[in-house]
């Protein structure tokens, strides 16, 4: 019911969203540091829910961000990692789609870009997030409170930490 | 509207209202909103039955009671600043003065005393740095799949990448 009658209202991106929501996207603060995505990690096993371009699962920044000009060569810019890894014959291998070919610069950060992807290994199940701050990452209010703490009170930096965290 | 209350035989309710102890509809940032809760903490803090706790049973009793009550509403609503300031005050006199409060002289400053015991604090829990890590758990369950009625209301309200906003700043 409450789905429908949302829907009826004209879609997506409401004027108005609700003030729990607005908490709870900008807990971090609108810059600065990101004391909660940074405790994160992508878990990429079957691959079907990542962008292989676009999401950070490789390393800290996204592949978009790391070999732009790949990206821009690119013909599958939206791709998942499912997609650009695909069986060919007994072995899994990366097909890239290229706009043209390469110069011999490009050859090399190609090659870059393929010693990052060495040993991905495919696993059963759908891709999620890990919680670096726990052993079986599995996020806890406690590991979250220990880290804060020591952002903001411990430190005895508030002013601007405390900006970050408590906007 | 009349007719359908009539027929149904129930009366029109107006937001905000209480469910399951949280009040719905209601505004996080205003101060009334919190009013209810404020008033819980300082009386359960004050009863004389604590009339004659020492000061490290303070300190105990301190994290206990905003480890319970407060708890429930910090783990939903964010509290504004007013509302952290009036809380801090009420442990404060609580921990330095006792229950027959009046000012007495805090010898050590809040900030201090919300070290863990480890680095020379008391351990006593901040309570905004709680309230920030248990909203942070909404974040990690919007992220984190698990098939939920709520997650789909919010997929339908602020579009089907919502739950990846939250991750990587907002562009995806």
């Amino acid at each position: 019911m409450l789905v429908m009658s949302w829907r009826k209202e004209g879609g997506f991106r409401p004027s108005v969203s609700s003030r729990w929501w607005k908490d709870i996207i900008h807990i971090e603060g609108r810059e600065g540091v990101s004391w909660f995505n940074e405790e994160l990690e992508r878990r990429v096993r079957n691959g079907e829910n990542t962008k292989f371009w676009h999401c950070r699962w490789q390393g800290g920044v996204s592949f978009r961000v790391k070999y732009p000009r790949h990206f821009s060569m690119s013909n599958l810019k939206d791709a998942t990692v499912a997609e650009v890894w695909v069986l060919n014959g007994t072995v899994k291998e990366w097909s890239f789609s290229w706009r043209r070919p390469f110069f011999v610069w490009e050859e090399q950060l190609l090659i870059n870009l393929l010693a990052d992807l060495e040993g991905h290994v495919w696993n059963e199940g759908a891709d999620g997030r890990g919680w670096k701050r726990e052993e079986d990452e599995v996020f806890s209010v406690k590991s979250m409170y220990t880290k804060l703490e020591g952002l903001v009170i411990l430190e005895n930096r508030w002013g601007a930490e405390e900006q970050i965290v408590f906007n | 509207m009349d007719m359908a209350c009539t027929f149904l035989n129930c009366n029109e309710g107006s937001l905000p209202f209480k469910y399951l102890g949280l009040p719905v509809g209601a505004n996080p940032s205003s101060y009334s909103t919190w009013e209810p809760l404020l008033e819980h903490v300082s009386t359960r803090l004050n009863s004389w039955g604590n009339k004659y706790i020492s000061f490290g049973g303070r300190v105990v009793l301190l994290n206990s009671v905003i480890n319970a009550i407060p708890v429930f509403y910090l783990s939903f609503l964010k509290m504004p600043g007013k509302v952290w300031r009036k809380l801090v005050k009420i442990q404060r006199e609580f921990l330095w003065g006792g229950v027959t409060g009046g000012r007495k002289i805090s010898w050590v400053k809040w900030r201090s005393v919300c070290h863990p015991k480890g680095r020379g604090g008391l351990g006593v829990r901040d309570i905004r740095v709680v309230n920030i890590s248990l909203l942070a758990k909404w974040r990690w369950r919007l992220l984190n799949g698990e098939n939920a009625l709520w997650k789909e209301v919010l997929i339908e309200k602020y579009g089907p990448n919502a739950c990846d906003v939250v991750e990587e700043g907002g562009g995806v």
